[in-house]
C-alpha cells in the first residue's frame, strides 16, 4: 500500500503535530518548571523495515519508552523517548518539589507521571484541534531496548492495519534549566496509517 | 539514511554484542537468513517479534526468522519470515535444498514480549506469535528443543550454527538456551 499526500495536507500534519507537542511540553514544564523546547516536526513516508534499520547505532541503547494508541478517530500510535540522563533530570526536578524521602517505586511512578503528562497533553490537543471524537490508550512506559519498543509498535502496527507503509512525523525536545542545557536525548514520533491521513485531511480542509 | 549505511550502523551496533572476530549476519525484521559451520546469525532488539532458528546439528546448516506476526492470512503478501505460517514452510525449503535431511531438524524460538499490556488489546501479539510458531513447527513435525519466550523484556539473539547455541542478551544480562 503506497502513501499519497499533498503539499497542504503535509504542511497541515506539521502544524498539527506542533502545535500539539508544544502544548505537550507546555504542560511539562508547567509541571516541573524546566523549560522544554520543541524542534520543527520532520515528516516522512517510510516502509517499517527501514524505519526500524535508521536505528540500528542505537537499537541496544536502554532508554525509557511510552507507546500510546489512538483509538477511534484516528488509529496511529504515540511513541515517547526519553535517555536515562534526561528523565533523572526531570525526575529529579519533580521529586525535589515533591520534598521527602524517594524510594525506587516513587521515582518509577515517576516517570510513568511524566510520560503521562505528556501524552495526554499531545493527544488532547490533536483531538481539540481536529474537532474529532476519539479516545485512546493510556501509556505503558518500560525501560528497554530502544530497537525493542520500536520492534513491538511497528509490529502492532502492522497487525492491527494490514499495511507496512507508514507515515512518521518525528520531533525532538530538549530539557533547559536557566540557559543550561539539561538533555536532548528525549524525542516523540507519531506513527500514522493512510486512513489517519485521510481522517486529517478531511479535518484540515473543514477548517 | 540509504540501505547501506544503516547495515553499517548495524554492525557498528553489533560490536557491543559479538565478537567482531565471529561470521555474523544479520537478520531483518521480517527477514529469514540462513549459515553453516562457524557462521553466527543474529537478530537485534526483539519486542513482540519471535526469532526463529531451524538447524541441523548433524550436517552444521541452520536458519534464522524474525517473525513479526502469527498468520499470512488477514493481510497476504509480505516478506517470508514475516509470518509464522510462512517463515515455517520456506525456512524448511531452502534448508532441504541445502542437502539436509528434514528428520534431522530442530528449532529453537526466543522473543515474543508484551511490553505494552494496555495497548496489546485482547490477546498480546507477543504471544499470538510463540502460539502460532509452536503450532506450525507441530504441523511440520519439527521437534522445538528450547525457548525462551513471553514476559515483558526485549531480547537480542544470536545463533551459533556450529554447535546451536543461541545466545540472548537482555536489558539485564546475557545467557544462552
Amino acid at each position: 500500500m503506497k502513501i499519497m499526500i499533498n503539499d497542504i495536507v503535509q504542511d497541515g500534519i506539521k502544524e498539527l503535530v506542533n502545535i500539539a507537542a508544544a502544548n505537550a511540553s507546555t504542560a511539562l514544564s508547567e509541571m516541573t518548571g524546566l523549560l522544554i523546547t520543541v524542534s520543527v516536526p520532520e515528516l516522512r513516508i517510510v516502509n517499517i523495515y527501514d524505519f526500524y534499520l535508521e536505528f540500528a547505532e542505537t537499537m541496544e541503547e536502554i532508554v525509557y519508552g511510552s507507546v500510546v494508541k489512538f483509538q477511534g478517530g484516528l488509529e496511529g500510535y504515540l511513541l515517547i523517548f526519553m535517555d536515562k540522563k534526561s528523565m533523572e533530570e526531570v525526575v529529579g526536578r519533580l521529586l525535589e518539589l515533591l520534598g521527602g524521602e524517594v524510594s525506587k517505586e516513587l521515582a518509577l511512578d515517576t516517570v510513568k507521571e511524566v510520560f503521562n503528562i505528556f501524552s495526554s497533553s499531545y493527544v488532547t490537543a490533536i483531538y481539540n484541534f481536529l474537532n474529532i471524537y476519539a479516545t485512546h490508550t493510556p501509556p505503558t512506559v518500560t525501560e528497554d531496548f530502544l530497537g525493542s519498543i520500536l520492534n513491538t509498535a511497528l509490529g502492532l502496527m502492522s497487525f492491527n492495519t494490514g499495511s507496512d507503509v507508514i507515515l512518521t512525523v518525528k520531533v525532538d525536545l530538549r530539557i533547559q534549566k536557566d540557559d543550561k542545557v539539561l538533555g536532548t536525548d528525549f524525542w516523540m514520533v507519531h506513527l500514522m496509517t493512510s486512513r489517519d491521513i485521510e481522517v486529517i485531511s478531511q479535518a484540515i480542509m473543514s477548517l | 539514511m540509504s540501505l547501506e549505511s544503516s547495515m553499517n550502523s548495524v554492525q557498528a551496533s553489533l560490536k557491543k554484542f559479538i565478537d567482531s572476530n565471529e561470521k555474523y549476519k544479520i537478520i531483518g525484521m521480517g527477514d529469514v537468513g540462513f549459515g553453516e559451520d562457524d557462521e553466527v546469525l543474529v537478530t537485534l532488539a526483539l519486542g513482540s517479534c519471535v526469532a526463529l532458528v531451524i538447524y541441523d546439528p548433524k550436517t552444521k546448516v541452520g536458519g534464522l526468522a524474525h517473525i513479526m506476526q502469527p498468520s499470512s492470512r488477514s493481510s497476504g503478501a509480505g516478506k517470508p519470515g514475516k509470518y509464522a505460517d510462512t517463515a515455517v514452510p520456506y525456512m524448511l525449503r531452502a534448508l532441504i535444498t541445502k542437502g539436509v535431511s528434514k528428520a534431522h531438524l530442530v528449532a529453537k524460538i526466543a522473543g515474543g514480549a508484551t511490553m505494552f499490556p494496555y495497548v496489546d488489546v485482547s490477546e498480546s501479539i507477543g504471544k499470538k506469535n510463540v502460539d502460532a510458531v509452536k503450532e506450525t513447527l507441530k504441523k511440520y513435525d519439527i521437534n522445538l528443543i528450547a525457548e525462551d519466550t513471553l514476559g515483558n523484556v526485549g531480547r537480542s539473539v544470536k545463533f551459533y550454527v556450529s554447535t546451536g547455541r543461541m545466545v540472548i542478551k537482555t536489558k539485564d544480562r546475557i545467557y544462552e538456551i
